[in-house]
């Protein structure tokens, strides 16, 4: 063949073209892999398409060696790659080669106008068969390349050596288009994965190698691996199983099917026709898309996976490694950044962002357990209303958590501060709850109505104080309030209060209320810290 | 012939214990800048705080006796013909332990073993005391030599630094290093376990680690001995020794600190040593 390239291109040798597309993602699958930003829905995007490729060249409905028509064998590969298609970039890309199929119908062979034809269908397929088409990705550099190529008329060398150079382009301009790639510092994997099938593709028309490196972002640094801070910043993100399925039956409706799967799952693509409908999504439990699938035919290919070991596969290809199993931890919950800080300055493993008017679930509970990865877990609601979910939380796990019936957040701090990761679990319990009774709290917020309540008469939009939970003092100002809480408190020489304000408290005014308790309280000590808060001007440690 | 005990000045044991038990101390040194001081010698503990908080000098270090110190010691107790027990701070949180050895290894014909105690301060000073006392009741060398060790094993100590400043300072903190990092301002009681300072508990203030500390001597008690470690006096220091004498027969060792711990506790700690049966 060297020397005088396929053109137009028989069957076999169309056949040929794409096996060798599929030698260059193998020879470029590891890197592929490593660009991946997605840590979850496709772990290994580079293996994905291949495997889905292999799938493609090995399918059951290919004519013999030296049969069949362009048409006849582009349609067979199309059918293989969506029996066999793996992950989220190998449903793609089987959509592109379905798309293809649609585009080379009836062809007995294929010249650069039919390539032409194929390429802008396969974009096209693409596009329909992602729920909600996201930019910067392999759909993107597919309709880079078709857009190219719209234009070109000559042999598939020249129509192929263009999609190629449109493809790059569109690749180096997706961390442009999806921030998640920028701030990672790579190109989407899923579309440098098109990039090499395109490469492949035109060195089997050209019947030379074509030379292929992984592409940078443009403008960027070289970019083939993920950033350190990135793979730390999404660590915690993802949860739940990779759930995909094939529905094998007579009159099925694709796009009936994508709708019902997109109500039930995130990250859904759903593709296919009317007798094949394959299906890719990401549930907190897989059952209801398995049974949606059996009532709509036979299901076939089913492979769930738990997305959070797949996270650790991730984390551990990209050499990041979380925290070894401990015996002990400390989950918490905490309503702003600042208090959610604080708990973990303190040795808290995870906090759960909630509090008065965000109460966490128990699954939110339970999975924040589970990261915690201890032997055993210390749980701190910080919050009437929370201690329930927190109780339910504990009981599905067995004896491996104790709830510390913290109330507020002074008492939490305090049961946090309790914690020492060198006793033992039962020392630690009585640690943690005797210093529960340890502090006051106090609250400072606005009424957001008239009422009296505790014998203190309120007017709405007045500053509220709470001592313990019992409303003490309405005041015009939060800092009047404050100050006529701690009156009450029965303050002495050696104390110490610790105002945490909240996320619209002006910091100047938790300074001038830091200087009025001292002015008021000689020899009380004030701590002032950005709790970050919703709702509460003040919440208030009293120790 | 008898056998004499050999410790360092991290030990913090009063002046008049140490001349009654016959006990040798070598000093560390205490650096300001390139100005050495050896520790109870060249400096005093009051010299010492005072320029600690005037604020005026760079922070302080601290050096580990040098092989000549050890050497010169361990030859004129030898050359009496006495034999050397010498017993000694942590091996992790000083280099003392290393001149110690290399002295001991220029004089390879003198009968000498070394101590590591997993100790500092008035906690070490304790198992001096003991194994002073059991050399001065005229037991063996080997019998000597196993009461320093065993001893080092029952003996315990919790204490609080007033500020967290000069343990980040310095670097001993091991893995206490978990409580630096902090917006919250905290008291954290520290303890000596495996021969590293160790977080035990955190409160928020002082009153509260000085009530921490009562309840832990009350829960661990009774002692064999017990004394206190602390930088000056107060109420609380009293508070502390008035509870302690009831949990041993003993009087109460009050274990001022010296420079060299100083360096690292900073002015104003209170603790507690406290030696078990």
């Amino acid at each position: 063949m060297a020397g005088s390239p396929p053109n137009p291109l028989t069957g076999d040798q169309y056949r040929q073209m794409v096996v060798t597309g599929a030698r260059y993602v193998e020879k470029h699958a590891d890197e592929i892999n490593a660009l991946n930003v997605f840590p979850v829905p496709d772990g290994d995007t580079g293996i994905n398409m291949l495997l889905t490729l292999r799938a493609a060249n090995e399918s059951a409905e290919l004519p013999p060696i030296g049969t069949g028509t362009v048409a006849e064998i582009s349609a067979a590969l199309s059918r293989g790659a969506l029996l066999g298609a793996r992950g989220n970039s190998g449903v793609i890309f089987s959509q592109f080669m379905k798309g293809i199929a649609e585009g080379l119908a009836g062809a007995e062979t294929c010249d650069g106008a039919d390539m032409v034809t194929a390429l802008t269908a396969a974009a096209a397929a693409g596009y329909q068969a992602v729920g909600t088409p996201v930019e910067g990705t392999m759909l993107t550099v597919m309709r880079g390349a078709a857009e190219g190529v719209a234009d070109v008329t000559g042999s598939n060398a020249e129509v192929l050596a263009k999609a190629l150079d449109a493809a790059s382009v569109a690749l180096a301009y997706t961390p442009e288009q999806l921030p998640i790639l920028k701030e990672a510092g790579v190109v989407d994997a899923g579309g440098q994965g098109v990039v090499a099938f395109l490469a492949g593709s035109l060195a089997y028309v050209t019947g030379e190698d074509v030379p292929l490196e992984i592409t940078a972002p443009l403008g960027g640094m070289a970019g083939a691996n993920v950033s350190q801070a990135f793979l730390e910043h999404t660590e915690d993100d993802m949860y739940g199983f990779c759930t995909q399925f094939v529905v094998l039956g007579e009159g099925l409706d694709v796009d009936a099917v994508r709708e019902q799967v997109g109500a039930m799952a995130a990250s859904t693509v759903v593709i296919g026709d009317d007798r094949t409908v394959r299906v890719h999504a990401h549930a907190e439990n897989p059952g209801p898309l398995l049974s949606l699938g059996v009532s709509l035919g036979s299901v076939d290919q089913i492979n769930i996976q738990n997305m959070d070991v797949q996270h650790q596969q991730f984390m551990a290809l990209h050499g990041y490694t979380q925290d070894e199993r401990s015996a002990l931890a400390v989950v918490a919950v905490a309503p702003g950044d600042g208090l959610m800080r604080l708990f973990r300055d303190q040795g808290a493993t995870q906090v759960v962002g909630g509090g008065q008017t965000m109460n966490p679930s128990s699954a939110q509970l339970l999975d924040a357990i589970k990261r915690a990865n201890a032997g055993h877990t210390y749980l701190l609601p910080n919050n009437p209303n929370i201690i329930l979910a927190a109780n339910q939380a504990a009981e599905l796990t067995g004896d491996s958590v104790t709830v510390i019936p913290s109330r507020n957040i002074p008492q939490g701090i305090a049961a946090m501060l309790a914690f020492n990761p060198d006793l033992d679990a039962e020392a630690n319990a009585a640690a943690m709850e005797s210093a529960l009774t340890d502090v006051q709290s106090g609250e400072v917020t606005t009424a957001v109505r008239s009422t009296t309540l505790n014998g203190v008469s309120i007017v709405e939009g007045q500053a509220i104080a709470l001592l313990d939970g019992v409303v003490v003092a309405a005041t015009a100002t939060p800092n009047d309030a404050l100050i006529a809480m701690l009156a009450g408190a029965e303050l002495e020489e050696g104390n110490l209060v610790t105002l945490y304000w909240g996320a619209d408290t002006p910091g100047r005014i938790a300074s001038e209320a830091a200087g009025a308790i001292e002015a008021r309280f000689p020899g009380v000590e004030v701590d002032i810290l950005e709790g970050g808060q919703p709702h509460y001007t003040y919440l208030v440690s009293i120790e | 012939m008898s056998v004499k005990i050999v410790t360092d000045s991290t030990s913090d044991l009063p002046e008049e214990i140490v001349k009654e038990l016959g006990v040798t101390v070598v000093p560390l040194s205490v650096f300001f800048g390139e100005e050495a001081y050896k520790d109870g010698i060249e400096i005093t503990r009051e010299e010492f705080f005072k320029r600690l908080t005037s604020g005026n000098d760079v922070h302080p270090h601290t050096s580990q006796p040098s092989v000549e110190d050890f050497v010169a010691v361990y030859k004129e107790l030898t050359d009496k013909g006495h034999e050397v027990v010498s017993v000694h701070v942590s091996d992790k949180m000083s280099g003392t332990m290393n001149s110690a050895r290399l002295a001991q290894a220029e004089m390879p014909d003198a009968k000498i073993t070394l101590v590591d105690t997993g100790l500092a301060a008035l906690a070490l000073g304790l198992v001096v005391k003991f194994t002073a006392e059991a050399a001065a009741a005229g037991k063996s060398f080997e019998e000597v030599v196993a009461v320093a060790r065993e001893t080092s094993e029952k003996t315990h100590c919790y204490f609080m630094p007033a500020t967290l400043e000069f343990l980040q300072k310095g670097g001993r903190i091991g893995k206490a290093s978990a409580i630096f990092g902090g917006l919250l301002s905290i008291k954290p009681i520290l303890t000596i376990q495996d021969g590293e300072v160790r977080p035990f508990t955190k409160v928020r203030t002082e009153a509260k680690a000085v009530a921490r500390l009562l309840e832990i001597a009350t829960a661990e008690g009774p002692f064999a001995e017990v004394g206190v470690i602390h930088e000056g006096e107060g109420p609380s220091v009293t508070l502390l020794t008035n509870h302690l004498k009831a949990l041993s027969d003993g009087p109460v060792v009050s274990g001022q600190i010296g420079a060299v711990v100083g360096v690292h506790t900073g002015p104003g700690v209170i603790g507690m040593a406290l030696r078990k049966a």
